[in-house]
């Protein structure tokens, strides 16, 4: 077992990402010692409470906050720990956000039981004193580490982390957010300050590691998977940061296959994935961690990844 | 505190031999005691219409879309033929620039040479064949965004083309250009060769106006604004179909196209 898994990772650590079969996962998984949890996420939700109508489009009867609440139910019914994540722009896109500013998004999220979410572009769109009032109707932080409120409505709103206990496992959440200039009108903004997200969430997922002892580092980013010009992006993100293991994307409303693998500074895995838009997919990742065995591993350890098997 | 609570659990640690304390003196204090991730399978997990949904988010809900389905729901007009949202150029597209255009021309009662609708501000993919309903234009338009006019320099102008150019191509209408190496070529506007001494008036929302999506050079330009939504520019455009007895319709024409 010691010996596969070692080919495993040295197998992995020359092909960049390795994609296993399941029977291969399955082993890993099976492992004494074991700790498991469940992470689910959505982006780009933006207002789309309902499902899209039934009107002949490509998207036709998929999404809406009943049957996603419904399908987190049940996983929620398979007894594993659970983290459920937002990676921003919840808000804008049907007219429930033209009429109640963003307030039933925010209470069917609290009643999912969502346990944290970033800021995106859109969630600016009906100004900060509203997001900040929207706010008080949910029951999850809003995290992110690289806007500077200081003087706005949003201050003091936000924290730059969450750590989560799940059994026996720490999880630190952070979040980043893209540069509201040139995208978000300068008066939705206000005074909010810009910081650059590579070196705050570095600094944010170094701290939660070696300060707070965390297991696991996960970034909800809203700065897009990447893009043809040099723009920041979560693919920059997961190659230059360290101490960050997953990014759970947003913005660009990318429907990834498979989440996608990258070594990071010090030669570690960071796994990216996002899931579109308009909750017509639930990204579910389930972890399967184990103890440290050696100090080498924590620097550049190596994640397999396989699909889920159906059930 | 964690890693505490970890060793007290496991008894054994307590009856540590000379070896093992040696193999975490050289380990260091952070060795054996976090966990790491070592596997994930994924997911991506469709939100279909099968599944049956919450009761408690349909009755979270329910007031809220009572009250938005009794005026969203109202149908102001059919379209003809399933209009898609597509780089550089697409029907949907090209009808929202229509819009502009013809909305601008009407609300600030002047000849506007150029409208342009930003790519990323169409926010639906498509516009399906069939009754289209008030709630549909505002999920195409869902930003309370203004219709404002500019005077532009034909070198301003040059400028914006090369800006729209490097990221795909707008919808346009009143100017047709093609795309070479992300720079804009082949420029006419009203059909003449773009003139860069000439001043054209040039429509848009008040967001790219300002500046958004990247277009600087529009952010110091005045303006003019009646106040007036793109969205309600969308809707009364949409209804003149209408009220002649006819349906939506849009085609490319060939506005926008790669050089190459």
């Amino acid at each position: 077992m010691q010996t596969r898994r070692k080919f495993l990772q040295d197998a992995a650590l020359t092909t960049g990402a390795l994609i296993a079969g399941n029977g291969i996962v399955n082993d890993a998984l099976a492992g004494e010692g074991t700790e498991r949890l469940i992470i689910l996420h959505t982006n780009d939700t933006h207002s789309r409470l309902e499902p899209f109508p039934m009107d002949g489009g490509r998207n036709q009867g998929l999404g809406g906050v009943a049957a996603r609440a419904e399908q987190i139910r049940k996983i929620r019914a398979e007894g594993a720990e659970v983290l459920l994540l937002d990676a921003g722009d919840i808000f804008q896109g049907t007219p429930y956000f033209n009429f109640y500013k963003g307030e039933p998004e925010m209470r069917a999220m609290a009643a999912m039981g969502y346990d944290a979410c970033t800021m995106g572009n859109h969630d600016f769109d009906a100004g900060l004193e509203n997001f900040v009032a929207q706010l008080g109707k949910a029951t999850f932080p809003v995290l992110n580490c690289n806007y500077d409120f200081t003087g706005t409505p949003m201050e003091n709103k936000s924290m730059p982390y969450k750590i989560f206990r799940k059994g026996k496992l720490k999880i630190g959440v952070t979040g980043v957010g893209i540069e509201m200039r040139g995208l978000v009108p300068d008066n939705l903004y206000g005074n909010t300050k810009y910081l650059d997200p590579v070196q705050h969430a570095s600094a944010t997922a170094h701290y939660l590691k070696k300060e707070k002892d965390c297991d696991m580092v996960i970034c909800l980013s809203h700065l897009g998977y990447k893009y043809r010009e040099n723009k920041v992006s979560d693919e920059i993100l997961a190659k230059e940061s360290s101490h960050i293991d997953l990014i759970i994307g947003g913005h660009t409303h990318t429907f990834f296959d498979a989440p996608v693998v990258y070594k990071n500074k010090t030669g570690g895995d960071v796994t990216v994935n996002q899931v579109g838009w308009a909750g017509i997919v639930l990204g579910r990742l389930d972890y399967a961690f184990q103890r440290n065995k050696r100090k080498k591993l924590e620097a550049s350890h190596t994640v397999i990844i396989g699909k889920k098997s159906s059930e | 505190m964690s890693s505490r609570m970890r060793y007290s659990g496991k008894k054994a640690l307590v009856k540590i031999t000379l070896p093992l304390l040696l193999f975490f003196g050289l380990c260091g204090i952070s060795c054996n005691r976090n966990y790491h991730p070592v596997s994930v399978q994924y997911e991506q997990r469709r939100i279909t219409p099968q599944s049956s949904g919450s009761k408690d988010l349909n009755v979270l809900l329910q007031p809220y879309a009572d009250s938005v389905n009794k005026s969203m729901n109202k149908v102001i007009g059919e379209v003809a033929e399933t209009l898609e949202k597509k780089l550089p150029e697409s029907s949907l597209g090209n009808l929202m620039a229509d819009a502009i255009l013809n909305e601008a021309t009407r609300i600030f009662n002047t000849k506007v040479d150029v409208a342009f609708m930003n790519y990323g501000g169409i926010r639906l993919n498509q516009l399906t064949a069939g009754p289209l309903t008030i709630g549909k234009v505002y999920e195409l338009m869902p930003f309370d965004n203004l219709l404002v006019i500019q005077r532009l320099r034909g070198t301003v102008l040059q400028q914006l083309l090369d800006h729209i150019a490097g990221r795909g191509g707008w919808p346009c209408s009143g100017i047709t250009y093609q795309i070479k190496e992300k720079k804009a070529v082949e420029i006419k506007v009203g059909g003449l060769a773009l003139d860069t001494s000439a001043t054209y008036i040039v429509a848009n929302s008040d967001f790219i106006a300002n500046g958004g999506d990247d277009c600087e050079m529009l952010r110091k330009i005045p303006q003019e604004n009646k106040g007036y939504l793109i969205r309600d520019g969308l809707l009364h455009y949409f209804s003149g179909f209408t009220s002649k007895g006819e349906k939506i319709r849009a085609r490319t024409d060939k506005r926008v196209s790669n050089a190459d």
